[in-house]
């Protein structure tokens, strides 16, 4: 505990010397942090938008009419087998009459039907005369699957065709693996980058102090006591700057959020609905810990680059034993 | 309490510090390491707080042998030697009593302990009144009589001086050398490098003569020579 409080005493006596340094260190940091955070919203929107538009995404399988029950049931049944397959949903004709008639009221299709009932109704039509075929809506478990699962379907007895937007699929899968590729990569960059320009200017503070750390050598100071205060002080940054780059990111989204709901593009685009909220946890476990641990293990590095020197004189004197026999 | 046997220091450009020194320096003994400037004084001194280890020979201090220790021994190693440069290496942010209460933080001593100690050393090197001051608002005798007080707080068993008087004036000089005396009378091993003639014809203590890494003469009964002279003899 008094050791605690010494090393506290010391990193704020630090804090007080070097000012604008520690200006730039704090800068660095929260600035790295703001731009990782905003990667990092973009990647989950776009996992988001991924996740949320591929649960939309079924395989239409139309089956011949005139199937018995039986045949049906040995259907669906086979469909549930494939691999791949989440669910799977039967659609019978008069659904899809129904379906159609709600779509088009303007379209006079019971003219052009015997029986009772119209398209603007949406009433009900005998079997023989719905032009629609019965279906099973099957969907899967991720959108990359879907194409293998309709070219199995296509292959049962009693199918009569099969339907997935083939074209959407093949382009949305093409649009959002890269999306989603490009923004890995950047976050990865950005670690990175935030990692290393953390590390340089923790790297300025150490060397600053460098005839410090050679003094508390001299006096007996252990390495751990020598480390302390200049641990805490890249927690500090890394923490803080971590606080600040959560603030931005999350008031950020907070105003985008906003500016959506009143210019009506929420309702337009209902599968944006990223909220602050959402991305929080992740967001703060993201930066605090990466703020955190950069600040802990960057400035323990560097310190360790100063302190090591008293091995290497042991490895000197070691290397040039060997070299004299 | 020092023991050199045989003792080399090649650094790591292959230049040669010390060749083949044995000496012997006893318990509460005080020498001088005299000879010119790159003569290998330093390195001698380096090698007793293991600052540098020996590539050849062994270096015994309080009966352990330097070059094997352990890098986590080392820092305790050091508690027990008390050092002071010609360039201070004072804390510059902290003030008088800072610097020398730092000495005892770093041994994890209470507040207590610190406030008893400090004071009491600080007297000693007649510094009370500057216990505020930082360093560089000090003069060069009261900056080295500072050191002397950060290296006598701990109570060591050794003093070790590497050119204590270099940046200073010869009045200033003796007064500091008075001060190491006086350490070694309360029984602390003192060992001092220094190409001060008048000092060390001064103080008249056992004079070790290292030039070009060699140990070229040690005199019990003291008294500066040249290591030209001594060849030539």
């Amino acid at each position: 505990m008094r050791n605690l409080l010494f090393f506290f005493g010391e990193f704020l006596q630090g804090l007080s010397r070097n000012r604008f340094l520690h200006f730039t260190y704090g800068a660095q940091v929260t600035v790295s942090l703001v731009v990782l955070g905003i990667f990092f919203v973009l990647l989950v929107g776009a996992a988001v938008l991924w996740v949320r538009l591929g649960a939309g995404m079924e395989v239409h399988v139309f089956v011949e009419d005139g199937l018995s029950a039986q045949q049906n049931l040995q259907l669906e049944q086979n469909i549930k087998n494939l691999a791949h397959v989440a669910e799977v949903r039967w659609r019978s004709k008069q659904e899809a009459w129904e379906i159609y008639c709600k779509r088009n009221p303007s379209i006079p299709l019971g003219d052009l039907l015997k029986s009772e009932g119209s398209a603007e109704s949406g009433g009900t039509v005998a079997d023989e005369d719905n032009p629609f075929p019965a279906s099973y809506l099957v969907k899967v478990d991720r959108p990359g699957n879907i194409s293998g699962v309709a070219q199995q379907c296509q292959k049962m007895d009693g199918v009569y065709r099969v339907n997935y937007g083939a074209e959407v699929v093949e382009k949305y899968l093409k649009v959002f693996s890269v999306l989603v590729l490009v923004c890995l990569v950047t976050i990865g960059l950005l670690v990175v980058f935030t990692y290393s320009s953390i590390n340089n200017i923790i790297g300025l503070s150490v060397y600053s102090r460098r005839a410090e750390i050679r003094i508390m050598q001299l006096v007996g100071a252990t390495w751990w006591f020598i480390r302390w205060p200049f641990i805490i002080e890249g927690v500090f940054f890394g923490v803080a700057g971590a606080l600040i780059a959560i603030a931005v990111v999350t008031g950020l989204l907070a105003t985008l959020g906003e500016a959506l709901r009143v210019s009506r593009l929420d309702l337009a685009l209902p599968w944006i609905g990223l909220r602050a909220s959402d991305l929080f946890l992740g967001l703060v476990v993201l930066l605090l810990g990466l703020g955190l641990g950069v600040g802990f293990f960057g400035s323990l590095r560097k310190v360790n680059g100063f302190l090591r020197r008293e091995a290497e004189v042991q490895i000197d004197a070691q290397r040039i034993q060997q070299l004299m026999r | 309490m020092i023991k050199f046997v045989n003792t080399g220091l090649t650094y790591p450009n292959l230049v040669v510090g010390i060749r083949e020194v044995s000496l012997h320096i006893a318990k509460q003994e005080f020498v001088f390491i005299v000879g010119p400037t790159g003569g290998g004084k330093s390195s001698l001194l380096r090698m007793i707080y293991r600052d540098a280890v020996a590539t050849s020979g062994r270096v015994f201090v309080f009966n352990r042998d330097v070059s094997t220790m352990r890098l986590r021994e080392i820092p305790f190693h050091r508690r027990r030697i008390g050092v002071i440069f010609q360039d201070f290496l004072l804390l510059p942010n902290k003030n008088v009593f800072q610097n020398v209460a730092y000495a005892l933080q770093i041994r994890g001593a209470s507040a207590r302990q610190i406030n008893a100690l400090v004071p009491e050393v600080l007297e000693w090197v007649e510094l009370s009144r500057k216990q505020k001051c930082l360093p560089h608002e000090l003069s060069g005798g009261e900056q080295q009589r500072l050191c002397i007080a950060r290296a006598l707080v701990n109570k060591p068993d050794i003093l070790i001086a590497d050119e204590p008087t270099g940046n200073l004036d010869p009045d200033t000089s003796i007064q500091i050398m008075e001060l190491v005396t006086r350490v070694n009378a309360r029984g602390t091993t003192v060992v001092v490098a220094t190409h001060d003639e008048n000092i060390v014809n001064r103080f008249r203590k056992r004079t070790v003569v290292i030039a070009q890494g060699r140990l070229v003469a040690d005199r019990p009964e003291g008294g500066y020579v040249e290591a030209a002279a001594v060849r030539r003899a």
